[in-house]
């Protein structure tokens, strides 16, 4: 099992005896698994799964696995996530879930919610995380200044009002900043900043 | 599960460490390493400790660089125009932890020092005490890190994550050409402050502390003036005690105040900006205008330039802060044509560009950030000029050091 980066740099590597069973499938769908684990495990989220079997990959993109799932889901609201990865079940993954408020999962690095774009190509499996959307900081902005005003009502001067006002401040900008960065995150318009003169960054004029 | 050390030569990429995982999974035999090479994980991701893990022989050294300032002062932006004057975007570590608060670019690592928080947000609420407040945070972590980084270790730094508010598990920092520590506390504690071969404080007055945070917050849910004004004025005290005094420890200052070219402006839009500098700073020569030391009133808008309303109004001389020796350059106003920039960059000394025009280039070039027609862009543009011939010097004096040495 090896995780290279998108310039074909390895990234880890493993090799494991497999002793349950002779069949290559139930190697390879085990090989997979463990790639997914490590992987969620280290926080590498953007993944393009290549495996020797033609099979696996089929029924990974197929109706027999709840992945396709995610691909009807999808088109519709968005918003379409998988809460984790099954670790306890020959299933690659565990079923789609239609928020991000997904129920509390056992372990943290499995928190992340994961979006799946329509493109599944031959052999291959696009997954991409779906950043901590902003809508949820706005949230927990909105809640902590109710918060901070009901800690203060009280004495102003507590610790408790002090540290719940500073908990808003933080919240405020992290929000800032989850705005910033979702302006810059379209990979074209950081791409034409430095390249302006390319045909794909005319822009026109009538 | 044991965590291995290697130790290599230096490359500048290479990372190394090996663990041996911990899970075992029914058919798989027990021993599987797992050869890793991007962040160094820990299982016990619990206890926060200076793990450091050794990869280097310290031939170049880390020049170490702290920026203070309040939240919502404008540091990120100051890092986006200094990490561009050195060349290369900077970007979070790749394949990490999405809410890392560290940067990268070939030549500069930044990192937060909200990552050196001791007590995360609900340990804070619990104590009933701010993050501004210094027993909320680990100096001596703070202070072990920076001092192997400065000497060319890696370290397994933690990090804060400012949308949960927990400590996440920690990612591997290794020693950058440089390294800016931005943060609440850079130059709170006086052996981290000792390790700071250049130090910046932004010093935002209260009128415009409060007209930024209701620029950034006002279209946020559930803010209003008032939430604004109490999140500012509970704050103030923790501020006051130990964010604001460590500007007299910083190398330069940039203090942001309200325009006085617009008689009772309160609107924070227009801008009156100080440059302080301290003098006899080692590799660092204050910028000036005109003629160095000397005390000088300009205004450059006239015949032979045009500006609009309100026109910029330029100030320089020496002065003294907090008992020191400093040259403070001073300018009120904002650039509305490119004309107007280009002309005063050419009339200021001492900015250590490397071409002409570099100022007005790197201002361009980032017209959309906060403050690229006011003085804080400009300053914190000639700021990281600054910063980067102060690293010239002092890799030059480094490569001529030993030489001396083989001399004596």
């Amino acid at each position: 099992m090896v995780i290279r980066d998108c310039n074909g740099i390895v990234l880890m590597a493993t090799a494991a005896g497999y002793s349950a069973s002779f069949f290559p499938l139930v190697s390879e769908t085990a090989a997979l698994k463990r790639g997914f684990e490590l992987a969620l495990e280290v926080g590498f989220s953007n993944l393009v799964v290549e495996t020797d079997s033609l099979t696996l990959i089929k029924a990974i993109n197929s109706n027999l696995l709840p992945f396709s799932k995610i691909e009807e889901e999808e088109q519709e609201p968005k918003m379409a996530t998988v809460a984790g990865v099954s670790l306890s079940t020959p299933r690659v993954f565990s079923r789609a879930t239609d928020s991000p408020k997904a129920q509390p999962m056992k372990s943290p690095w499995l928190n992340n919610p994961w979006k799946m774009p329509s493109r599944f190509g031959n052999g291959r499996v696009y997954m991409q995380p779906l950043r901590a959307a902003p809508d949820s900081i706005s949230e927990k902005v909105e809640k902590s200044i109710k918060d901070a005003k009901e800690a203060c009502d009280g004495d102003p001067a507590s610790g408790e009002c002090v540290a719940a006002w500073d908990e808003v401040e933080e919240l405020s900008a992290a929000a800032s900043h989850a705005r910033d960065k979702k302006k810059d995150s379209d990979p074209l318009e950081t791409y034409c900043k430095d390249n302006p003169e390319t045909d794909e960054c005319r822009t026109y004029e009538d | 599960m044991a965590v291995c050390t290697i130790y290599t030569t230096q490359s500048l990429n290479s990372r190394c460490s090996i663990y041996t995982s911990a899970k075992t999974q029914l058919g798989f035999h027990q021993r599987e390493v797992v050869f890793y090479s991007t962040s160094g994980k820990r299982s016990s991701s619990s206890r926060r400790g200076s793990s450091v893990i050794r990869c280097a022989a310290g031939e170049s050294q880390t020049v170490v660089i702290g920026l203070a300032a309040d939240s919502g002062c404008g540091k990120s932006t100051f890092m986006r125009r200094l990490t561009s004057v050195f060349g290369g975007a900077a970007e979070p570590p790749k394949g990490g932890n999405p809410d890392s608060n560290t940067l990268i670019s070939d030549t500069t690592t930044v990192i937060c020092l909200d990552d050196y928080h001791s007590l995360d947000r609900t340990g804070r609420k619990e104590k009933g005490v701010t993050a501004l407040d210094p027993r909320a945070n680990n100096f001596d972590l703070m202070y072990d890190q920076v001092k192997a980084l400065k000497d060319g270790v890696a370290v397994d730094k933690p990090i804060y994550n400012h949308v949960s508010g927990l400590l996440d598990p920690p990612e591997l920092i290794k020693p950058p050409k440089i390294l800016v520590i931005e943060g609440l506390h850079p130059m709170y504690d006086q052996r981290v402050r000792d390790l700071l071969d250049f130090s910046i404080y932004l010093d935002i007055s209260n009128e415009v502390k409060f007209a930024w945070k209701i620029q950034r917050d006002m279209a946020e849910r559930g803010h209003s003036l008032e939430s604004i004004k109490a999140s500012i004025e509970a704050r103030k005290p923790d501020f006051d005690a130990y964010i604001d005094p460590q500007k007299q420890y910083a190398d330069a200052v940039i203090e942001v105040l309200p325009t006085q070219l617009i008689p009772d402006d309160n609107e924070g839009k227009v801008l009156r900006v100080k440059l302080i500098m301290k003098e006899g700073v080692k590799y660092f020569s204050p910028v000036y205008l005109f003629d160095e030391g000397s005390t000088i009133s300009w205004i450059p808008c006239g015949r032979k330039l045009t500006c609009s309303y309100p026109g910029i109004k330029f100030a320089y001389g020496p002065d003294t802060y907090f008992g020191q020796e400093v040259s403070v350059l001073e300018m009120d106003g904002q650039f509305d044509r490119l004309d107007e920039l280009i002309y005063v960059e050419s009339h200021l000394s001492n900015i250590s560009t490397k071409f002409y025009g570099e100022v007005t280039q790197q201002m361009l070039k980032h017209a959309d950030f906060p403050g690229s027609n006011n003085g804080t862009g400009l300053f914190q543009t000639i700021v990281g000029l600054k910063i980067r011939d102060l690293y010239e010097q002092i890799i030059a004096s480094k490569e001529a050091a030993p030489v001396e040495a083989t001399k004596a």
